[in-house]
């Protein structure tokens, strides 16, 4: 009973629910019904692409197409979404539609208040000023296109989508792989990326690829990012990106699928060589880049290591930098430079700052400046060569402990010897001997006596060796031969003088001549033997040998002197007259 | 009577041996001119006495002074001419060969010799003109040693000491004979050119020596080649890197 009468009444349960449904109606239509006109940015670059999406606020559109908005090309949508929200009893319905428009308008784009016909009746959106701005300037010129509009037609396919199409030599430009897929079971098994000819690149790491639903031209397509590269052009002219391909199997149920394939359409970049006029000392083409040198102290003692650091900042291929070449005093010995780079690489290009690390140790003491650096650079942003400088250095160094630091310790800073130009030798200014052309360079006769002398030479001993082989063979006839001589030797050497050598040079003489012994010398043998050859002869010696024997035996006292004379006469007439 | 012709033998004597001397003192005067010339900056003036000079004598500096000359007046083709002919009489003077080097640097045609062992290079540098002079002492040397040891030969009673003077006097005689080789091979370079420099700016080198031979390539002034023949105004030459080819003899100078 008491649960019966607890239980409210048919009438009472009719009162409660029609209240109810009062104040759910009542809450219901105490929402007013609203268009809301948002946009993706209010600020975009021309070419981008800008979602224009128009919410139904508790209220349906009955017919939806996509806005004429003049410097907005429509390219897709409407992608739609709904929701509903209950939120202290209050219920808010949502219905959204979603377009895609390719900014075409030069500065900016009024998107004026619509008049939209709903189930509310009439409604008004908001309006909505977009700004844009101009793109780069290399890019400008050759519009970018949204390569999901223009070239995504068929149910798969790859594409090389370049953030720019106009680039100049050294730029970097991001290029993005993607794979569009309108199937649901697709098995990618292979795709091939082309190597980039004339670039150097930079792989930005990206998460593992996965798809992504997109609405493209109404359509709707799974799109997979497998690929993003920063490259730098290292070459002027132009160059086609193709050769993206895929090789995939599409299953299409459990027992059958097929192979499916897809290649990209060719992408062409266009390559600006730097404008003329490009200083000598550019370092290539970077985005505001900046320059800084840095000093580790401003006051040291000799020998006391200093570090200078130069750090260059901006955007593009920071690894190109070679080491800066600051003007060192020639006091300081100069260490090779340690390179510190911080250098991203993103969808964005790169971007970063590379710092050389000198080391350097000033040998002597003195006030030095390191002078202003300057670094310039071609900047695509502005298609300018431009200069950034870092402020010149200031360096005390005084002497360090004991004099100029270690003690012995001397410095020179030596160089290599630059040649700045090179010349032929000094003419020669001694003159040699002048050879006449009319002429050999040799005298013959000369030569030919000095090449003559020692055959001659030879020839003359052999005739002497000969003659004297002769002389050993016949020793009568050569004692002969040479008693005159031997006679006058005997006189010119004889000292004293006396008559005793005198005979003995006659009696020498006589044997030579006659070829005796001594044992057969006498007078009267001698004197018969001369009659036979030479009476007067005879008697010439005979007189001579008795004048010896006279002086001899003191018979008579003459002079010694005319008797040798007269003995060297005598054998002069024998020489002469008895061969 | 008898003391005035030995005074007159004498006095004719005197003179001609002075005439030589006489002779000689005027390129030389010349060869000064001619380095004032140039050291003054006439180097057109010095090169035409320098060549004067060398049309009369034989003369190192003059060749090498000329081809300085003709350097800076930029006429490479001359330049090398004088420096070739100058190497033939001394071809180890240190100027000589940085001088060549330079112009060589200059030349238009860049070539590379072919890889070899630099056997005939390094026969071809023994018997220059320079080395005449070196290889006649060499061989009067040895001639002089053969007649010496065999005559010594003769002062030995032992056998085996005389034949072994008669072996090294053969040894010898063969040493002295190779050295008269080197002097015939030598006066043979003096009066034979072997070798040519282009003086044309360009000139066609061809196949056959004839106008219509085909063009196998072309050389530049300045260039050295060795000659290999010559028929009737062309000269086949080759060059170091082993191409061979007929030249004009008008675009040609023999070194």
């Amino acid at each position: 009973m008491t649960l019966n009468s607890r239980v409210p009444s048919p009438i009472m349960r009719a009162c409660l629910s029609a209240c109810f449904m009062w104040m759910l109606c009542a809450f219901v239509t105490a929402q007013e019904a609203a268009v809301e006109l948002t946009v993706s940015s209010t600020s975009v670059t021309q070419g981008d692409m800008l979602r224009l999406t128009l919410t139904f606020v508790n209220c349906k559109v009955k017919e939806i197409e996509p806005p004429a908005l003049k410097g907005l090309d429509w390219r897709m949508g409407p992608s739609t979404s709904t929701s509903t929200q209950w939120i202290n009893g209050v219920t808010t319905s949502e219905q959204s539609y979603t377009f895609g428009y390719t900014v075409t308008a030069g500065n900016e784009v009024p998107i004026p208040s619509f008049t939209w016909r709903t189930n509310k009746g009439l409604l008004k959106s908001n309006a909505v000023r977009v700004m844009v701005e101009a793109s780069d300037a290399p890019s400008a010129k050759p519009r970018r296109e949204s390569p999901k509009t223009r070239s995504v037609q068929r149910d798969l396919m790859t594409a090389i989508e370049p953030n720019k199409r106009t680039v100049y030599l050294g730029e970097p430009l991001v290029l993005t792989y993607r794979i569009y897929n309108r199937y649901n079971n697709l098995d990618v098994r292979n795709y091939d990326i082309p190597e980039l000819e004339g670039f150097w690149k930079e792989t930005v790491q990206a998460p593992e690829a996965r798809w992504e639903p997109q609405l493209i031209n109404g359509k709707r397509y799974n799109v997979a990012t497998v690929r993003q590269v920063v490259a730098f052009p290292q070459q002027t002219g132009t160059f086609v990106l193709e050769d993206f391909s895929l090789k995939g199997y599409l299953r299409i149920n459990f027992f059958e699928g097929r192979d499916v394939q897809a290649t990209c359409d060719p992408v062409e970049i266009t390559v600006l060589p730097i404008p003329e006029n490009a200083p000598s000392n550019s370092l290539g083409t970077f985005a505001n880049l900046a320059v800084q040198q840095t000093l580790s102290s401003d006051s040291v003692t000799t020998n006391e290591a200093i570090t200078v650091e130069v750090t260059f900042r901006g955007n593009g291929n920071l690894k190109f930098l070679r080491e800066p070449k600051l003007a060192w005093p020639s006091e300081f010995e100069v260490f090779e430079a340690e390179v510190k780079d911080n250098i991203s690489v993103s969808a964005r290009g790169e971007s970063g700052r590379r710092t050389f690390k000198f080391v350097a140790i000033p040998r002597a003491p003195g006030d030095y400046t390191l002078p202003p650096f300057e670094a310039v650079s071609f900047d695509p942003l502005t298609a300018s060569h431009v200069t950034s400088r870092a402020p010149g250095l200031r360096l005390h160094v005084s002497k360090g402990q004991g004099g100029d630091g270690v003690p012995g310790m001397t410095f020179t800073h030596q160089q290599d010897v630059q040649v700045l130009n090179q010349d032929v030798r000094h003419i020669a200014t001694t003159p040699s001997r002048f050879q006449p052309r009319s002429r050999p360079s040799w005298t013959p006769w000369a030569w030919g006596l000095a090449f003559a002398a020692s055959p001659l030479s030879f020839l003359g001993l052999a005739l002497v060796r000969r003659r004297r082989a002769q002389e050993d063979a016949d020793v009568v006839g050569t004692r002969r031969k040479h008693a005159l001589r031997k006679l006058e030797r005997s006189i010119k050497t004889a000292d004293p003088l006396t008559i005793e050598t005198i005979g003995e040079a006659m009696e020498q003489y006589l044997m030579a001549k006659l070829g005796w012994e001594r044992s057969q010398m006498t007078r009267e043998a001698v004197k018969a033997h001369l009659s036979a050859q030479d009476d007067a002869l005879a008697k010439q010696w005979d007189g001579f040998w008795e004048a010896c024997e006279m002086q001899r035996y003191g018979a008579s006292q003459g002079n010694l002197d005319a008797l040798a004379q007269t003995l060297l006469a005598l054998g002069e007439t024998t020489e002469s007259s008895w061969s | 009577m008898v003391m005035k012709s030995r005074i007159c033998i004498l006095l004719m004597a005197i003179v001609s041996m002075a005439i030589p001397q006489m002779a000689e003192a005027q390129p030389e005067v010349d060869f000064q001119r001619a380095n004032v010339a140039y050291e003054s900056g006439d180097f057109a003036g010095a090169l035409e006495q320098y060549e004067a000079i060398l049309a009369t004598h034989r003369h190192f500096e003059s060749e090498f002074n000329a081809g300085n000359a003709a350097f800076k007046l930029d006429r490479l083709g001359t330049a090398r001419l004088h420096y070739e002919r100058a190497k033939l009489l001394s071809p180890s003077d240190e100027h000589l060969k940085a001088n060549l080097a330079l112009l060589e640097s200059n030349i238009v045609d860049r070539i590379t010799p072919v890889p070899s062992l630099g056997l005939k290079s390094w026969l071809a540098s023994w018997v220059g003109p320079g080395q005449w002079l070196a290889w006649t002492l060499w061989a009067l040397m040895w001639w002089t040693l053969t007649w010496v040891l065999w005559g010594l030969r003769w002062t030995k009673s032992n056998r085996d000491s005389r034949a072994t003077l008669g072996f090294l006097g053969l040894a010898s005689l063969a040493l002295g004979l190779a050295g008269l080789w080197g002097v015939r091979e030598c006066n043979a370079r003096m009066e034979t050119p072997g070798q040519v420099v282009v003086m044309s700016t360009r000139v066609d080198v061809k196949s056959a020596p004839i106008q219509s031979g085909t063009v196998l390539f072309q050389l530049h002034e300045g260039t050295r080649a060795c000659i290999l023949d010559r028929n009737d105004g062309w000269t086949e030459v080759e060059l170091d890197n082993g191409n061979v080819g007929w030249l004009p003899n008008n675009a040609i100078a023999d070194v």
